[in-house]
């Protein structure tokens, strides 16, 4: 089993195999067609993330394949868990721009911009099973030097 | 994990560690643009980047454990989702079956779902691609070479050996024997010519490598007492401890008697300036 199964490119070899074998009913087929064409897709689809870098990390994790298509499909899935968060973050953001303007509105805010901050990063990555801590006194942005009270909200 | 690693961690990838940070922080920002952010804080980005690559890595060591699980040396697809599915923090459709087939995942068609739904942005700059082919081909089995282990215990699955270099003659003893000797000679041959060449840049007139033929005695005493040597010590700086001491005194007692005359001054002075509090103390007194 092993010896039949590393020699070259087994992890490509072992996807069309499966599909045949597992295709018994018609809406089961329907899936593994759409599923099928999903991976075939991926050869044409580039991701955000380059397959260079995808592939230095998995090398230092221990995954070794030179099957193109599951390196794009790690590329995928990361792209995916990044700009869940990213989205998650972006909603943190939205309420704290739009918070302020109901309370006081002599105080306007300067910027209407939307900026990734650590605050909404790390609410956002707590959902997602990463605690992560704003750095307490770091003197990176014009609000570390703000009261708690005020910098909090 | 506050602050990602900026230092240079192992060099065991091909890729530099700073360039793979820094593609890693754009992607990462490219990503974050196409969900609707205009900005970032730098320190925001690179915790992000950071886990961007902590999850890669994540997936990869978890694909690679279910295949090494099951009793083969290359993940394949099935391994691959096996993993997404563990990572998919918040579920997937149909998690709950749990005689589902593997190629008809919830996470996978929710990957389908995101390609189908994002757009496609790849990444800005083409990136040098490794030296030696793709990873899978750096190293193959024995059976996949097609050759047959030297050893008969050795499985055909195992990667080839590496070649063996062409090794030496051995030695005899004699030989390096003789070899150290001659060595020796002509260190000793070299050396004189190092120390005509030390000489004229050396500030003492000798030379480091060698050692002057004779030298002066040096003996030690110890527990002769520390009286005696803080007594050198002073006279070789020409007495400045004692005369320190000596004016530390002086000084010491000239401020006394100064603020002694002081403090009588100061409460003349006082009376004078501020006649208030004194007879609110007097006043005090009084009653």
């Amino acid at each position: 089993m092993m010896g039949s199964n590393s020699a070259g490119g087994g992890g490509g070899a072992m996807v069309p195999g499966g599909m045949g074998a597992a295709a018994g009913g018609d809406g089961r087929h329907d899936d593994e067609a759409v599923l099928t064409e999903f991976l075939s897709s991926l050869m044409d689809y580039t991701p955000t993330i380059p397959d260079e870098l995808v592939e230095h990390y998995l090398g230092r994790s221990g995954f070794h394949c030179p099957d193109l298509r599951l390196t794009r499909l790690v590329a995928v899935a990361t792209q995916k868990f990044i700009s869940d968060i990213a989205s998650d973050s972006l909603q943190h953001c939205k309420a704290r721009v739009a918070a302020p303007i109901k309370d006081n509105k002599s105080k306007q805010p300067k910027d209407r911009r939307l900026v990734l901050t650590m605050d909404d990063l790390s609410k956002a990555l707590q959902e997602h099973g990463v605690n992560l801590k704003h750095p307490e006194y770091f003197a990176d942005s014009p609000s570390a030097g703000m009261a708690p009270a005020a910098r909090e909200e | 994990m506050g602050t990602p690693a900026k230092a240079p961690r192992d060099a065991a990838g091909h890729l530099p560690c700073i360039l793979q940070d820094a593609v890693s922080t754009v992607s990462t920002a490219q990503i974050l643009r196409s969900s609707g952010y205009t900005a970032a804080e730098p320190a925001a980005l690179r915790a992000l980047s950071d886990i961007a690559g902590r999850y890669v890595a994540s997936l990869g060591s978890g694909a690679s454990a279910i295949a090494e699980t099951r009793g083969r040396t290359e993940p394949n697809l099935v391994d691959l989702i096996l993993a997404l599915e563990d990572h998919s923090l918040g579920g997937f459709p149909g998690a709950s079956d749990p005689g589902r087939p593997v190629l008809r995942s919830g996470a996978l068609s929710e990957l389908a779902g995101f390609v189908r739904a994002v757009r496609e942005v790849p990444f800005a700059k083409p990136l040098p691609r490794r030296v030696g082919g793709p990873r899978g081909k750096a190293w193959e089995s024995f059976a996949a070479a097609g050759r047959e282990p030297p050893l008969k215990h050795v499985p055909r699955w195992l990667p080839c050996f590496p070649e063996k270099p062409e090794l030496e003659p051995k030695a005899t003893n004699e030989e390096a024997t003789a070899k150290w000797e001659s060595r020796r000679r002509d260190e000793g041959k070299a050396n004189p010519e190092e120390a005509v060449a030390v000489k004229p840049s050396g500030d003492g007139g000798e030379c480091r490598g060698l050692l002057p033929e004779k030298r002066g005695k040096v003996s030690f005493r110890v527990g002769e007492g520390a009286k005696k040597r803080r007594l050198g010590f002073d006279q070789q700086c020409g007495g400045g401890f004692e005369r320190f001491t000596e004016m530390r005194e002086k000084s010491a007692a000239l401020m006394r008697a100064a603020s002694n005359h002081l403090s009588a001054m100061e409460m003349e002075e006082t009376r004078r300036r501020c006649p208030v509090t004194p007879c609110s103390v007097e006043g005090l007194n009084m009653t």
